[in-house]
């Protein structure tokens, strides 16, 4: 491999970066949801 | 970088775009099945409430039940009594009517023949009262009889008093006449009469003559044995006079007059058979 960067290679890049960020957000937005709605995250709430 | 690497890297960020709208979506539109559980859990809770409150009610009701059941079994209980002690009653009291309808037969019965026997006491008593009034009758004939007997053997003794008076007289006349002749010889000595005709002859002949004439009166007054009449010396009543004193044709006594006035008399009761009374009839004759 060659140390020499192309600008094609950086928009696949942005690209790239923009879908983690969106994963990433959608992962966060749901997190916040499952924790501030039913105070759990990765088990099933316990009924009162 | 390969057309491949690039092609799958714009494939892998659509996708992945796609999913995390769908994603998003879901998580946005999804139940808040949290809330809506404590919502039921909340419903829940009321509901139990209210079913024990319905419950207590129903076992208040159910305690009220009991209770008026139990008064309502002692109430048909009592009821049940009484009326088989009514039943009872009503048949004692048939019973009595049995027996009182029994007694009254029998006192029926026994009226009649009681009737009967007054029917025939009456009808003896009547027998007896025509008997009485014909002995009574026979009496005041008889009684009648007796007080003209009376008056003739009182007429016959005045008659024989005068005979007597007559006989002194006539003997008195044959002295004197002797006397005369006794004294025509020597000398006459007249001597007059000491007795004198009684007038009871005359009185005794008057009182035939004078009973033969009806006189009727009444009774105008009662004094024991003294009764005062309604007719006088002008209706031709005389002293010694008999009366014979009548109500409803039967005979109550006799009345001797001893005093007579122009228009009334009194006299003594006799021959008494009932006492006499204001208004009774007096008459000399039947």
């Amino acid at each position: 491999m060659n140390g020499k960067v192309k600008a094609s290679s950086n928009l696949y890049t942005a690209l790239l970066a923009f879908a983690c960020g969106v994963v990433a957000a959608t992962a966060g937005f749901v997190a916040y949801k499952c924790w501030f709605i039913y105070e759990t995250l990765f088990k099933i709430g316990n009924v009162r | 970088m390969s057309t491949l690497t690039k092609i799958l890297i714009v494939l892998l960020s659509l996708f992945s775009l796609f999913l995390c709208g769908t994603i998003v979506t879901y998580v946005c539109t999804a139940k808040n099945y949290k809330v809506a559980y404590e919502e039921l859990e909340r419903d829940l809770a009321a509901t139990r409430e209210k079913n024990k409150g319905y419950q207590q009610q129903l076992a208040d009701k159910e305690h009220q039940m009991n209770e008026n059941s139990s008064r309502l079994e002692s109430e048909i209980a009592d009821l049940k009594a009484e009326k088989t002690k009514t039943e009872q009653d009503l048949k004692d009291i048939q019973l009595a009517k049995t027996t009182l309808e029994e007694k009254v037969q029998s006192l029926t019965s026994s009226a009649l023949e009681t009737e009967k026997t007054v029917g025939g006491m009456a009808e003896s008593l009547k027998n007896t009262r025509e008997e009485l009034d014909q002995a009574r009758a026979e009496g005041v004939k008889l009684s009648k009889n007796l007080s003209d007997i009376t008056a003739s053997l009182e007429e016959k003794m005045a008659q024989l008093q005068s005979v007597d008076a007559e006989k002194k007289r006539l003997l008195e006349e044959k002295t004197k006449l002797e006397q005369q002749l006794g004294g025509k010889k020597g000398a006459a000595v007249t001597t007059e009469p000491v007795t004198t005709v009684p007038d009871s002859a005359a009185k005794a002949v008057e009182m035939p003559a004078a009973t033969s004439a009806a006189l009727q009166g009444a009774i105008t007054a009662v004094d024991g044995p003294l009764v005062t009449l309604s007719i006088g010396s002008a209706d031709g009543v005389a002293k010694d006079m008999i009366f014979h004193i009548i109500r409803n044709d039967s005979f109550i006594c006799d009345v001797k007059i001893t005093d007579v006035d122009t228009e009334t008399s009194a006299g003594t009761t006799q021959l008494v058979q009932q006492p006499p009374k204001v208004g009774d009839t007096a008459s000399t004759t039947w």
